[in-house]
């Protein structure tokens, strides 16, 4: 990211790599749930609340970017799409969190539904495996050298071959 | 065994080898990956995100989709 990503959870630093993935719950009759997810890499935030009016914090449209390129984003003018952290009866107030590389979800959701983004690290590429660096291609080698080994014992080259000529006519 | 069997196998060990090593220059996928879920469905990205996507999509109703 060019910018710092700010979350309901924290602000990423400028210059982190990141891939986010989109929550949703919805469903037309209420429901009151424990979702989890466990992800590869760590969790850096979570953007999921709105406020006492129903309308989402700014960190949704501003986090858009994150988005997929050809799904159309209205999230941002739904009221009561994030998650309900107050003005709610203890038991039905929705929460977000994280620990290391699982983020978990309590919502009581119905129409429309409750959204959240979870911004998680991107691993750093790093080279695969290369085949033929490991035991295998060491014992092939030193196969190879001893054979070398073994020939060039037999055969030394005699003293003849070995001196060389002087390459100024005398 | 025979020099010339001894340099032909020195040579085969040394170009497997060799060989393998030098077309090995794959990079792993950089991509952070869902490992498991509790209570949730990973789906394809919907067309829209509206507050009732899932129901008028027909999609599970507790789902979590990858973006970028």
């Amino acid at each position: 990211m060019a910018s710092p990503l700010v979350t309901d959870t924290g602000t990423i630093a400028a210059g982190t790599i990141v891939n986010s993935y989109f929550f949703a719950v919805n469903a037309a009759v209420e429901a009151i749930v424990n979702t989890s997810v466990t992800f590869s890499s760590n969790v850096l935030g979570i953007i999921f609340q709105e406020d006492v009016n129903g309308v989402l914090f700014p960190n949704f449209a501003s986090s858009d970017f994150l988005g997929v390129p050809g799904t159309s984003y209205q999230e941002s003018s739904c009221r009561f799409c994030g998650f309900e952290t107050v003005g709610q009866a203890q038991g039905l107030i929705d929460t977000a969190g994280f620990t290391g590389n699982v983020a978990n979800f309590d919502n009581f959701y119905s129409e429309p539904g409750d959204f959240a983004r979870i911004i998680i690290d991107d691993p750093i590429a790093v080279p695969g495996p290369i085949a033929g660096a490991g035991s295998p291609g060491l014992i092939l080698a030193s196969g190879g050298l001893l054979g070398w080994w073994r020939r060039r014992g037999r055969n030394p080259p005699d003293k003849a071959s070995r001196e060389r000529p002087s390459p100024l006519p005398v | 065994m025979s020099h010339k069997l001894i340099r032909v196998a020195a040579g085969l060990a040394l170009a497997s080898a060799l060989g393998i090593c030098a077309s090995a220059t794959a990079i792993s996928d950089a991509a952070a990956d869902i490992i498991s879920t509790s209570g949730l469905t990973q789906v394809a990205p919907p067309p829209t995100v509206t507050g009732d996507f899932i129901i008028n999509d027909g999609l599970p109703h507790q789902i979590i989709f990858a973006e970028q």
